[in-house]
């Protein structure tokens, strides 16, 4: 990939791989060491993208796979914090939605994370993560049911 | 949820993270790129490396303590100086449980040696020196950290995606101003065998790097060696025939013991499909609060006697469920607990108390003093509250998540199921159902029957007290109810409202207790 088209999408997929990362391993310092990696083999990737769509799903699967295959083999995982000092007057909400959603089992929170950020459908997920849509369907609803729980309802209507 | 602030959350979460700009991140790709150009070739690489460290690839063994490491005096004491003064490694040391390596790499920025490599075999421990080259970078950082694989030969050509790299800080020398001594723990399953371990170091990291502004070097330094048996010290491994252990709940199943120099490791199995606390639920997801909480409580009742010196649990595992069956029977779930390194070799009776009851693992029955030479500390005890689980944030909140305790107004059953400790206020949370109650009055359309269940709600929630530490507090709001028809939240037909109390210090709180009606329920 030429250093300009390499730039372009690391402009535009920057949080796409970093919130995708940051999800499944809800680790700031494994998730900024993940995406770089992700983008240095997006730099030697060798194939062609038929589309920026189609870059954008391969660069979530190389994350996801990445994020696994660190899971698979890590001792100890640990979950950073939220950010301290985020600086927006609703940090309260903020820190709250993302921890509530950080909470969630990984089969729960990864749907629930490509559905609300990525905004992909049902069938596009399944096609990310492998899993049937009637799995995806289950987990998206299971997810929400168990965020409901805890966040009050004017912070998720 | 909104789909609009999740996404701005994790928007807000990505730019204060991930800082890295195109171009930095583009001087990265290029830099690896050129780097695999060079590690494609595996062969000619070993060649190269094999060139530096010449015939070192068998670990030297040197026994006592006049052996020395590379630059700081005898080894053990440089144990007892830096790594948090090690006692423990440095009388591993002393015994003569370490081998020399002495292999040395160097690139532009950095000297890197492997010294030695000593610990027990279950924490194996690889010492490193590392001199930085550039003199101000080293004198802004009095620590640096690294990160490094360590694997067998076939998992590191063939299988590194699979694993990840372990990490160590390394501590500057009081004498030399450039020199760290870095202690980091190996892979103890691939440093056992006796067989050929790669360690490479693939990173050094500063938190101070006004020279360069690039805080995270990437280096490429692999070492290839063996570690001989008598390098490391013998733990003792004992396995049992699921020596059962009830909690009152659960058999949970002792099947592993390991004894090592830092600690002694006990695991333990137990089902949770069919259990009474599983209550019909087939997914440990939705359970592991009500486990986890189960093998704590059960957890401060264990006491290791050893001739009679008592120890209590230093570390309390959280259960790992194998729902595909891959470790254990499908269903099976496994936790484990560790007590502080005792000489099991050498001990006559070695007795382990679970819940009164005593069970010998070695020699005979001991009888229980209780007077445990490392009590815990009070606010690492298990307490018992009416709580599920309890969650600690970083900005002093807490989350505590209840399985719906009733509440009963008279007319409405109110499930408390969730709480919220915060400076500002302190929230309680409820669920009620109304289809079917007296209240509605057979009405299904919860809008025409909202005032009914506000009132009594208010009626009802005004006369909660929240008690801590003694000071008593009074509701300050009372919530308005949201109904669920839909059961997109809860059940359809299931509705929750809420009330605030004056935010709390929950955290420093001793007690902390919500009196609804005539019912108290101890949130701490």
């Amino acid at each position: 990939m030429n250093d300009e088209k390499f730039l372009q999408a690391y402009d535009k997929y920057k949080n796409t791989v970093y919130a995708v990362i940051f999800n499944y391993l809800r680790s700031a310092e494994d998730a900024s060491e993940l995406s770089q990696d992700t983008f240095i083999k997006l730099y030697t990737y060798d194939g062609e993208f038929d589309s920026d769509e189609h870059m954008k799903a391969w660069l979530i699967r190389v994350a996801i796979n990445s994020s696994k295959n660190h899971l698979r083999s890590r001792k100890h995982i640990s979950a950073s914090p939220i950010p301290e000092d985020m600086s927006s007057d609703d940090r309260y909400d903020t820190d709250e939605i993302i921890a509530e959603v950080m909470k969630l089992p990984e089969k729960y929170r990864v749907p629930i994370h490509l559905f609300y950020y990525e905004e992909y459908g049902i069938s596009e997920i399944a096609d990310i993560l492998g899993l049937h849509e009637a799995t995806v369907k289950t987990r998206l609803k299971r997810g929400r049911d168990k965020l409901r729980k805890t966040l009050r309802k004017e912070d998720w209507l | 949820m909104s789909e609009n602030k999740y996404k701005k959350a994790m928007d807000g979460v990505c730019d204060k993270q991930f800082r890295l700009t195109g171009e930095e991140m583009l001087e990265k790709a290029k830099a690896s790129s050129a780097e695999r150009n060079i590690t494609m070739n595996v062969a000619k690489k070993r060649n190269i490396i094999g060139k530096f460290i010449g015939a070192a690839v068998a670990c030297v063994v040197i026994s006592g303590t006049v052996a020395s490491a590379m630059g700081y005096g005898p080894l053990g004491d440089s144990f007892r100086k830096f790594f948090g003064k090690d006692e423990v490694t440095a009388k591993i040391i002393d015994e003569g449980h370490f081998c020399e390596i002495g292999q040395e790499l160097s690139d532009d920025m950095f000297t890197v040696v492997l010294v030695s490599v000593t610990g027990d075999l279950s924490s194996p421990k690889m010492l490193f020196d590392i001199t930085v080259k550039d003199e101000q970078l080293a004198a802004e950082n009095d620590r640096l950290q690294i990160y490094a694989y360590t694997l067998s030969e076939e998992k590191y050509l063939n299988d590194l995606d699979n694993y990840a790299m372990w990490d160590a800080y390394g501590e500057k020398d009081p004498e030399v101003n450039n020199l760290y001594h870095v202690c980091m723990n190996g892979a103890s399953s691939f440093m056992i065998n006796e067989e050929e371990v790669i360690a490479a170091v693939k990173q050094i990291s500063f938190e101070n790097d006004s020279v360069n502004n690039k805080f995270d070097y990437d280096v490429n330094m692999e070492y290839r060696f063996t570690v001989p048996k008598q390098a490391l010290k013998e733990t003792v491994r004992e396995y049992y025939d699921d020596i059962p252990m009830n909690s009152g709940n659960i058999d949970y199943r002792l099947f592993f013991c390991e004894f090592g120099a830092y600690d002694s490791l006990f695991k333990f199995k137990y089902d949770f499909l069919g259990t009474e606390l599983a209550g019909g639920e087939t997914d440990y997801d939705n359970l592991y609060a009500k486990f986890d909480k189960d093998w704590h409580r059960f957890s401060d009742t264990f006491i290791l006697s050893v001739d009679g010196t008592e120890y209590e649990p230093k570390e309390l595992g959280y259960g790992y469920c194998d729902e595909e069956g891959e470790a254990f029977e499908a269903g099976t779930c496994s936790t484990w607990m560790t007590f502080p390194s005792i000489d099991y070799e050498n001990a006559e009776n070695v007795t382990l108390f679970a819940g009164g009851k005593a069970y010998e693992l070695k020699g005979k029955a001991q009888e229980l003093k209780n007077e445990p030479v490392n009590p815990r500390p009070d606010n690492e005890k298990y307490k018992e509250t009416d709580a599920l689980s309890t969650y600690d944030y970083d900005n002093g909140e807490v989350s505590q998540y209840f399985d719906d305790i009733v509440l009963s107004s008279g007319n409405v059953d109110y499930r408390l199921f969730y709480c919220k400790y915060g400076k500002d206020e302190t929230s309680v949370t409820v669920k009620f159902d109304f289809l079917g109650t007296e209240l509605a009055h057979g009405e299904t359309d919860y809008n025409n029957v909202i005032d009914a269940f506000d009132d009594d709600w208010h009626a009802f929630a005004a006369n909660f007290i929240l008690t801590v530490d003694g000071v008593e507090y009074e509701p300050k709001e009372l919530g308005y109810s949201y109904c669920d028809t839909e059961g997109e939240a809860f059940e359809a037909g299931t509705c929750s409202t809420w009330l605030f109390f004056p935010g709390i210090n929950y955290a420093e709180a001793e007690s902390v207790t919500l009196t609804a009606n005539e019912k108290t329920i101890i949130l701490k």
